[in-house]
């Protein structure tokens, strides 16, 4: 029976969206969420901090550059599917390219619970790769749309929460190494409870956004399913470069996947007014989020098993 | 165009489950995905040639 059904974590999201769609809204207020997303980043941050510094090589920068270029292709394929099958205007369609660029963090604490329930290892590095798959998505996107003009300040750029929170945790996690253990230790058993909770929220207001997709609906749903698809696929192939184990293969496939939800609107909000940030975070959120935790993560891993 | 993509996006979606499939992964869940958007673009087709036909009707008279 239970093989039939999807991951754990799924469903305490799938029952919440449902739930919602009936109209019972277990979504938290926004300074819970706000503590949730604290305590899953600087607990990822933190542990890729101190596996880091036991595992720093020079091979690591090489490989972050080319993480780095996996952002920014990610960001041109979209802009490509979106121009040629889309009526958008040119600022949706980088718009909804950056946030397809760029990573979601709660999909990459699913897919880090959904290995560690099955006892899969995974290269420390990962937890690095998510902060940098976070900005050049942005960076094109902003280039872009900005190519005749003034440039947007670093401060737009830079200066959103979960980038700086992955940030804190990396640097502390890296300078303390083994000091910092017994804190990772006491963080370590509330992650999957943050993370149960955290899926509730999002089940919560993934359910509620389904009904704000506009004159774009059926472009935006069939996107939202295909570029993970083609994302997780580009992902595999860059997995297989830096010559990943399974786990870090599946990580960075999902991280390919997934869709930013947090730092890009916030991004583009500010500096791009014009664009059209809501259906662009209706897709990720309402319909890749939901896509990667119900379907995708189990599909990459077993993708990245048989291929790895 | 539009419901190009959204065939191509079925075609993508079955051959990555007929692939897992075969690669022995229970994928009942997949084929249940794969109805839903089938009978959802389906709708959607629809409504849209109805509406083209209604446009073309009018402009005709």
């Amino acid at each position: 029976m239970s093989s039939f059904l999807p991951d754990i974590l799924a469903l305490f999201f799938l029952f919440s969206l449902i739930i919602r769609r009936l109209g019972v809204n277990l979504a938290f207020q926004p300074a819970t969420y706000q503590l949730l997303t604290y305590v899953l980043l600087l607990t990822i941050g933190l542990k890729g901090g101190q596996a880091l510094t036991s595992e720093f090589t020079f091979s690591l920068i090489s490989n972050s550059l080319i993480v780095i270029a996996l952002g920014v292709v990610l960001t041109l394929v979209a802009m490509l599917i979106i121009h040629t099958f889309s009526a958008m205007n040119q600022s949706d369609r980088v718009t909804l390219a950056a946030h397809y660029g760029s990573v979601s963090v709660g999909t990459f604490a699913v897919a880090l619970s959904y290995l560690q329930l099955k006892g899969v290892s995974y290269e420390a590095a990962l937890n690095l790769y998510v902060a940098l798959l976070e900005l050049p998505s942005i960076l094109v996107g902003l280039w872009w749309l900005n190519r005749n003009q003034s440039s947007t300040s670093l401060k737009t750029i830079f200066g959103h929460q979960s980038l700086m929170l992955l940030l804190i945790g990396l640097v502390i996690g890296g300078l303390y190494g083994d000091i910092a253990e017994p804190m990772v230790k006491q963080l370590q058993p509330l992650f999957a409870v943050m993370l149960a909770l955290y899926l509730i929220h999002m089940g919560a207001v993934a359910g509620s956004k389904f009904g704000e997709f506009g004159s774009n609906q059926l472009f935006l749903i069939c996107f939202a399913i295909f570029m993970p698809l083609l994302a997780a696929a580009i992902g595999l192939g860059t997995a297989l470069l830096l010559g990943l184990s399974i786990g870090g293969t599946t990580l960075l496939m999902t991280l390919a996947a997934s869709a930013s939800y947090i730092a890009v609107p916030a991004v583009f909000e500010q500096a791009q007014p014009n664009a059209n940030v809501a259906q662009a975070l209706v897709a990720s959120l309402a319909v890749t989020f939901s896509f990667n935790v119900i379907w995708g993560i189990p599909l990459y891993h077993h993708i990245a098993g048989v291929v790895a | 165009m539009t419901l190009v993509f959204s065939f191509l996006t079925l075609l993508m979606l079955l051959a990555v489950t007929l692939v897992a499939q075969s690669t022995g992964m229970v994928v009942t869940n997949y084929f249940m995905l794969i109805a839903a958007l089938v009978v959802y673009v389906g709708w959607k087709s629809r409504k849209s040639v109805k509406v083209s036909l209604l446009k073309r009707g009018r402009s005709a008279a």
